[in-house]
């Protein structure tokens, strides 16, 4: 598992400005096999400043995977995502793209500036939790995560 | 250099041998000869009386008389019976004598009969004492010139009757830009009296700003002379004689007249054509735009209500979730309204999103085989098919000039739809098409519920149900949508049914272009 491998719990960065997801996202972690550490910011500004590691994100984690919101006030999720992996020291952070935006632009937008994958988020209270835990499973148990990563992290740290 | 001496010298042997026969004849001979030998003018002399005296060759050939035929006679026979009696023989010799010369141009009877246009000259003959000896008439067939000439003033008879009666105003002008001739159109066009335009350069009819260009164009026109518009598709203007300006279409035509080359200009006022495509675009923008806006208002609104209403969706289900039972029964009756209301919600939410995507830009038409589209649409409503146990004949269909998945949506609702409202006994939907000229023609029957005819034209309406919800569960957005995607394919979409019977829905596509029966051949592989 990767607790084990880690030793530490997994850094979750959540860039979401509704706090009715960010509580039901937060819930379905919580609720996760995996230990976890869920942090949130409301916007694209906020989500640089907290890689970066500016202001009051000075003692944040590197994140190890990423939740991203398309539609979010200032800086909009595809600004964000394109900032993210055009970054070197963050392009190797799994970015999964949250969203309610079905439309076909979105989709190939979204892969298109790298995304690792793209969720529509169901409408059904149930479907959204198991798509959550589904995120976490695959992203947090199957997935064999970039080594790089985790040096980058240790060094970071 | 000898030949031509000796030749010089046989020339002036001749001479000396017709000089030598003139000193045989006298002259009175000399000029009968030579009267004969006159071929195209008969030459004749009448006494004092008007009766024939001498008559040459020529007046043979032309009056078809001999002279033993004609000698003595009257010189009126040759005139046509009715100017012979209004006494026109006689005036013409008084005429002659008065003035001393007649040159007349009348028609004359030949010997067989016929007639022909004379021109002919009467010159009295007197003595040295002045005593009137006779007449010498000389008399020239000029039937063909006269011929000519009326084929000719036909011609422009016709050519001015053509002119003048034109709608469009037409303006001859000289290669030296001088208005040679202008009909009452092109006066009335461009505000001048009638014949007031002729003598004008034809620069005054034009705007000064394009006078300069008009001029260089007017010496290309003339350096290659061929039929054109004028102005080569730009919007040309011309100006009346109060000033004013109007827009015009220009023919020009190359003329060659005998005073030189010119140029015949077939004017337009298209002011009131300018006017109608005007508003006709304004209006087709207008409609683009408020189409533009209400699709972007339909996406947006629909797109940015999704997040409230997920939340209001995801609370209420959490709320029964984390409540039932330990609240009161009202409280739980009145959660399950609220999650039942926010699904239905949603439901239209994602339909109007659907329908206002369709024909959004960005989708472009390939040749779509019918056949696939129907089998994708299929797929999609295997569970539905099964569950109601509904069997779908798809005969041989073509290939369309379409969009893939909005053709597969199309198949998929009317597909759908049929099954939705079948009847008692299990539903059975067929498939199959026809060619119609440049179309297809498709037909989805089905053995259904059927639709009275009062509703034929509302089913295609956004969000028309003609059942009560739970009876047929839908939005009412899936025939209105079938509408909108065929009639983006260039198509017509309509009912047919018996209620009780069945329903069959009809559509055209356009086919692919150059594709006839391959099509077919083409939906049996597909």
């Amino acid at each position: 598992m990767v607790r084990e491998q880690l030793g530490r719990p997994v850094e979750i960065l959540l860039i979401e400005d509704n706090p009715g997801d960010v509580r039901l996202t937060r819930e379905a972690f919580i609720d996760g096999k995996v230990w976890n550490n869920l942090h949130n910011v409301p916007d694209g500004v906020e989500a640089l400043a907290f890689l970066d590691r500016r202001g009051e994100y000075a003692g944040a984690p590197r994140p190890d995977l990423i939740l991203l919101d398309l539609n979010l006030p200032k800086r909009d999720g595809r600004e964000i995502l394109a900032d993210i992996k055009a970054d070197g020291r963050f392009a190797a952070i799994p970015v999964v793209v949250l969203t309610t935006s079905r439309t076909e632009e979105d989709v190939l937008r979204s892969y298109g500036l790298h995304a690792n994958c793209y969720v529509v988020k169901p409408i059904d209270l149930d479907q959204f939790i198991k798509v959550v835990k589904s995120i976490e499973s695959f992203w947090l148990c199957i997935v064999q995560l970039p080594p790089a990563m985790e040096s980058a992290a240790g060094r970071a740290a | 250099m000898t030949r031509a001496r000796n030749s010089s010298r046989q020339r002036t042997g001749d001479g000396a041998v017709a000089a030598g026969r003139r000193s045989l004849l006298n002259e009175e001979e000399t000029l009968r000869l030579l009267i004969d030998a006159v071929k195209d003018y008969a030459f004749y002399m009448l006494d004092r009386e008007g009766n024939v005296a001498t008559w040459n060759a020529a007046a043979e050939r032309i009056e078809g008389y001999t002279a033993e035929e004609v000698v003595g006679r009257h010189f009126s026979m040759f005139y046509m019976p009715e100017d012979r009696e209004a006494g026109l023989p006689q005036q013409a010799l008084d005429t002659a004598l008065e003035s001393g010369r007649l040159e007349v141009e009348n028609w004359r009877l030949r010997k067989d009969g016929s007639r022909f246009w004379a021109d002919v000259v009467i010159t009295p003959i007197r003595d040295e004492d002045g005593t009137l000896r006779g007449y010498a008439k000389i008399m020239r067939d000029v039937t063909e010139r006269r011929q000519a000439e009326e084929r000719l003033r036909l011609s422009e008879e016709r050519f001015r009757s053509l002119v003048e009666q034109s709608v469009d105003g037409i303006v001859i002008t000289e290669a030296s830009g001088r208005i040679a001739l202008a009909n009452r159109a092109a006066a009335r066009m461009f505000g001048y009296a009638e014949g007031d335009l002729e003598g004008r350069l034809v620069d005054e009819l034009l705007p000064v700003p394009s006078r300069a260009v008009h001029a260089a164009h007017r010496t290309r026109f003339h350096d290659d002379p061929q039929p054109r518009p004028m102005g080569g598709g730009l919007q040309l203007m011309a100006l009346r004689r109060d000033g004013s300006e109007f827009p015009v279409d220009v023919g020009l035509t190359p003329l060659q007249t005998r005073e030189g080359r010119a140029v015949a200009a077939s004017v337009r006022d298209i002011t009131e054509r300018k006017q109608a495509e005007e508003e006709l675009s304004r209006r087709a923008e207008e409609l683009a735009r408020s189409n533009a806006e209400l699709e972007q208002f339909a996406y947006v609104a629909s797109h940015d209500l999704q997040e409230p209403l997920r939340m209001v969706s995801y609370y209420t289900q959490l709320l029964a979730r984390r409540y039932q039972g330990r609240l009161d029964e009202d409280a739980d009756t009145f959660i399950a309204f609220a999650v039942e209301g926010a699904s239905h919600m949603q439901q239209l939410i994602n339909d109007l999103l659907d329908f206002s995507r369709v024909g959004t830009k960005g989708k472009e038409f390939h040749p779509v085989a019918a056949k696939a589209a129907v089998e994708r649409a299929l797929l999609n409503l295997g569970a539905t098919l099964a569950e109601a146990g509904a069997e779908v004949a798809v005969g041989e269909l073509p290939s369309v000039r379409g969009h893939d998945a909005e053709l597969m949506r199309l198949f998929q609702n009317l597909i759908g739809n049929a099954v939705k409202f079948r009847g008692e006994a299990p539903p059975r939907v067929e498939i199959s098409a026809q060619r119609e000229g440049d179309d297809w023609h498709f037909l989805v029957s089905d053995n259904g519920i059927g639709i009275d005819e009062r509703y034929w034209e509302r089913i295609f309406v956004i969000f028309q149900r003609l059942h009560p919800r739970g009876d047929h569960a839908g939005t009412g957005i899936g025939l209105a949508l079938c509408r909108r995607i065929v009639e983006r394919h260039g198509g017509r979409i309509w009912v047919e049914s018996t209620p009780g019977k069945g329903t069959t829905f009809h559509f055209t596509l356009p086919a692919v272009p150059g594709a006839r029966r391959e099509a077919l051949v083409a939906g049996r592989a597909a």
